[in-house]
């Protein structure tokens, strides 16, 4: 019997947890054997890493990148409420998930002010201008120890050696950069769509392909996370 | 720290022109963030797309959300019809169950790399050749469920490959 979009998308409310294949002790482990240890890092990745949530339907990203944010602001993160914060506006479905241009409402509807960071919409929009501006203004954002969104696509950060990763739209929380001894750069995402998705590395090669497909658009929180964050 | 934004590959100019069309005011204004663009099909004067809701999974439902048609060198959208307004393509559901399309970065390059020469020479016999590996990489990563969509987007286009 063929499944029916309706059967699809019941099975896709249960949010299946193969979406993504490496396991993240062993993919940890690698990145201590291949690149060394951790020379330099901006932000607090480790820190904010326990204020990660796994999303609970495949259209919460968003919801979820800025709720972990919000936990480290002292605000309560309800994902129920703001699902049906987000229906009332207008800019979220349970199927579909947020409008591109609602990113940032959560953290606006719990009394936290933003800045928008979006693309040009023009072909300078993912110059290498662009790109390098994104990074600096990223890495200074993280340095003020400021809540960081950005929008994605998983394709390239959800690929591995096994093969190819089905492509879509995806919000992450951005904790940190992280050099090792090798050079390798990483950015360092509390992931609510990955299985283990706290304090995750991605290298910077594939968080730059997946970031440039939105043009670099972002958003951050216009205040910085409160000191007591800081366990380090 | 100092990022190694030198090491970074840079856009091509087909990929600049698909990321354009995604960053379009009228397309953040409409379209969800966790959806996604199809890859880019040469037309004569520029190219066409798809814009759909991928499954979460590998399989699930697809919706095809909204078609549209580019024109180069600025990637300025000329067309662009909405699942609202009806169909999308004829004899094809805008919702069925489906295979997601795939990122794969070994692939990825062969379709934007030769979108330029593919437009600037639109169905020229001396880009056949390039035709035919666009077709093979789109085929790959599209998967047999979107590849009908593909060549719906322009048959023109399709029916010279065959």
């Amino acid at each position: 019997m063929h499944e029916t979009v309706d059967d699809a998308r019941d099975r896709e409310a249960a949010f299946e947890d193969d979406a993504v294949r490496l396991d993240e002790v062993e993919r940890m482990d690698r990145i201590e054997r291949d690149e060394g240890t951790v020379v330099a890092v901006v932000g607090e990745p480790d820190d904010l890493a326990h204020h990660w949530h796994r999303q609970d339907g495949p259209g919460d990203c968003a919801i979820y990148a800025e709720g972990g944010a919000l936990e480290a602001f002292d605000k309560e993160f309800d994902p129920e409420r703001e699902r049906q914060a987000g229906e009332r506006e207008g800019t979220y479905s349970r199927n579909g998930g947020t409008d591109i241009a609602a990113l940032g409402h959560v953290w606006e509807r719990n009394g936290i002010a933003v800045d928008r960071y979006p693309p040009s919409g023009s072909t300078d929009a993912v110059s290498e201008t662009a790109r390098d501006q994104a990074f600096h203004r990223l890495s200074e954002t993280l340095e003020q120890r400021k809540g960081v969104v950005v929008a994605v696509d998983s394709g390239p950060l959800w690929h591995d050696e096994a093969g190819p990763a089905a492509d879509r739209g995806h919000a992450l929380w951005v904790t940190g950069l992280e050099q090792r001894e090798s050079g390798a750069t990483y950015v360092v995402c509390n992931d609510s769509g990955a299985l283990d998705g706290q304090a995750r590395r991605y290298p910077i090669e594939d968080f730059d392909r997946a970031w440039r497909r939105s043009g670099y658009d972002m958003v951050t929180t216009h205040d910085s996370l409160p000191e007591h964050e800081k366990r380090t | 720290m100092k990022l190694p934004l030198d090491e970074l590959i840079p856009s091509s100019v087909g990929e600049r022109w698909w990321i354009t069309v995604r960053t379009a005011t009228v397309f953040r204004q409409l379209m969800p963030l966790e959806s996604s663009l199809s890859y880019p099909v040469p037309a004569k004067g520029g190219f066409r797309l798809f814009h759909m809701l991928p499954p979460a999974a590998d399989v699930g439902s697809i919706c095809i959300l909204s078609r549209i048609s580019a024109a180069v060198p600025d990637a300025r959208i000329i067309e662009f019809q909405t699942s609202a307004e009806g169909p999308l393509f004829s004899d094809l559901p805008n919702e069925f169950v489906g295979r997601a399309q795939k990122y794969d970065p070994t692939i990825e390059p062969a379709l934007f790399d030769v979108l330029p020469q593919l437009i600037d020479g639109y169905l020229e016999e001396r880009y056949r050749a390039l035709a035919h590996q666009f077709r093979e990489a789109l085929e790959l990563v599209a998967g047999p469920d979107l590849m009908p969509y593909y060549r719906s987007l322009n048959s023109e286009f399709f029916e010279w490959l065959s």
